[in-house]
């Protein structure tokens, strides 16, 4: 019989259903399926099982083969004409900070090959260390912070409240155990994380929490570990032969502001002291986004009015974030200087003062 | 650890990111999944040009439309696969992509094992391996021209020499027996 005599209440057979699951119908028939299937919920969704165990074997067996680097940008000028992206007016907050540089990170870590992991990481508090242990490393401290909000991440016995000490314990535990094991753990940690943050909402991200062996607020410490996270990704990129990414310019953007109160403790720790003056950065990186910063009070950070300040340091806000965390060297950073060029001279210098491991 | 497949957090942020409009998600999703929407495309398109123009469509359909996705179930690449094979099916029978496609499948013949061969044959591992490991060779034969070649079942019939009920059954056997072994969840939203 052929299907097109067929009436709209007539149940598609088992048959049928598998080759329309995988578009083995010519078009007419296939349209005959479908609006019969509309009659069965049942067949629907043995239908869309079918379907999408068929894409999920795709997924397993295909290999990927790289389109030309024209077609990237081909299809971004394409989804912006049919959808106009939204722009990173302000910054993002904490929690979506947080988020997304963890999640980024798990996906970097989930196209890792075997060979990846065990490749070499470069920056000298890491001596010896492969990305295996850099992803431990996030590991710890991730699971630290989530202890911190008062939540236990499944599988993770680490106790000690020591960044270091803490990393050794779960080094000591994941010796020997598949790379896939940390990635898994790290998952868990952020989305435990992340699910307390959104529970306590930003009204509470002022609250103090332990961190660093003092307390900061929620906020700072949430912020850090999204930072760490994202320098860390990078160390793993570079350490597989990867292009340094950054972030989406809103969490940038929070990042940046949240790093630049920190300078007056930056430059404490170089021993310079410079109460009542003021610098301004400019990001070039972010559309000229500039906020003035008071270097006699950590985070005294404000927006940049059209009052004077005593330098003006221009840079991109990724640029100087990697100066931060040490991964540019100062020496090295793309800069301009208005202004007191001596006093913007000591502000760069100390940008890696707080960098630790 | 568990292989099957399943929607994971890392993956339901992007989504997250994509729905609010975050153009960098795009990037981070095609940068991603790039490489594998481009290898089903020419896979099953075997025309390059045709594979470009359906890998475009594939990243940017999601963007204009991620509501579709649910991430609760399944993963996103495997969401992807079924997105992209969708495409690459209608673009196969069109007749030009099709006439371009028969060109090059003329030229090129025999010279790609199929897919299923070609993971037997790798040092791959879990449950994909031992699904076609068990698969008759008869069943898997048909799916590959069905599935990863955009042939219709009466193609497949026509090119196995069998009858064109034993082409659909051989279907079903195998996309029941692959649909057992990877547990599949997730739920696609027809665009029908």
């Amino acid at each position: 019989m052929n299907m097109n005599d067929q009436s709209p209440m007539t149940p598609v057979s088992p048959d049928d259903l598998a080759a329309y699951a995988i578009d083995a119908h010519e078009a007419a028939h296939a349209d005959d399926i479908a609006a019969r299937l509309h009659a069965s919920p049942d067949a629907v969704r043995r239908e869309q099982d079918l379907r999408s165990a068929a894409g999920e074997f795709a997924a397993a067996v295909v290999e990927d083969v790289a389109p030309r680097p024209a077609l990237r940008s081909r299809v971004l000028a394409e989804a912006r004409r049919r959808r106009r992206p939204v722009e990173a007016v302000a910054g993002s907050s904490p929690i979506d900070v947080h988020r997304t540089e963890l999640a980024r990170a798990i996906l970097l870590l989930r196209d890792l090959t075997i060979d990846d992991w065990s490749r070499p990481v470069d920056p000298r508090e890491f001596a010896g260390w492969t990305v295996h242990d850099v992803v431990v490393h996030l590991v710890a401290n991730q699971s630290l912070l989530a202890d911190q909000l008062g939540v236990a991440v499944p599988g993770v016995a680490e106790t000690d409240t020591d960044n270091e000490g803490r990393t050794a314990q779960a080094r000591a535990r994941h010796a020997g155990r598949p790379p896939a094991h940390a990635v898994a753990e790290l998952e868990a940690a952020a989305e435990c994380t992340d699910k307390e943050l959104t529970r306590r909402g930003e009204a509470r991200l002022n609250e103090p929490i332990a961190s660093w062996g003092g307390r900061a607020a929620t906020r700072v410490a949430v912020l850090v570990r999204a930072f760490e996270t994202w320098t860390h990704a990078d160390d793993i990129r570079r350490a597989i032969g990867a292009e340094m990414v950054d972030p989406p310019p809103a969490s940038l953007l929070t990042m940046a502001h949240t790093a630049c109160g920190f300078v007056p403790s930056m430059l404490a720790t170089r021993g310079a002291h410079h109460p009542g003056r003021l610098v301004r950065f400019r990001f070039s990186d972010l559309g000229g986004a500039a906020w003035d910063v008071d270097l006699g009070a950590v985070g005294a950070v404000r927006p940049a009015g059209d009052g004077a300040v005593d330098a003006e340091i221009v840079a991109e806000a990724a640029a100087i974030c990697r100066s931060i965390s040490a991964r540019i060297d100062p020496r090295e950073l793309r800069h301009e200087v208005r202004g007191d060029e001596q006093l913007a001279g000591e502000v760069i210098d100390a940008l890696p003062a707080l960098a630790v491991l | 650890m568990d292989e099957r497949p399943q929607a994971r957090w890392a993956e339901s942020v992007l989504v997250e990111r994509l729905s609010g409009g975050d153009e960098t998600a795009l990037v981070d999703l095609y940068e991603r999944y790039a490489g594998f929407v481009y290898g089903l495309a020419v896979r099953t398109l075997v025309d390059p040009q045709a594979a470009e123009d359906v890998t475009q469509e594939v990243f940017v359909s999601l963007w204009e439309h991620p509501e579709r996705i649910d991430s609760g179930r399944g993963t996103l690449r495997g969401f992807l696969g079924t997105l992209t094979h969708r495409r690459a099916v209608d673009a196969v029978r069109r007749e030009e992509a099709h006439r371009r496609r028969e060109a090059r499948v003329a030229r090129d013949a025999g010279a790609e094992p199929d897919v299923a061969e070609a993971v037997l044959r790798s040092d791959t591992s879990g449950r994909v391996r031992t699904a076609l490991e068990v698969l008759p060779e008869a069943q898997r034969r048909a799916l590959d021209l069905a599935y990863f070649r955009g042939y219709t079942y009466r193609q497949v019939a026509e090119m196995l020499d069998i009858p064109e009920g034993t082409a659909k059954s051989r279907l079903r056997l195998a996309l029941a027996h692959i649909a057992e072994v990877l547990g599949s969840e997730i739920s696609v939203q027809s665009e029908r």
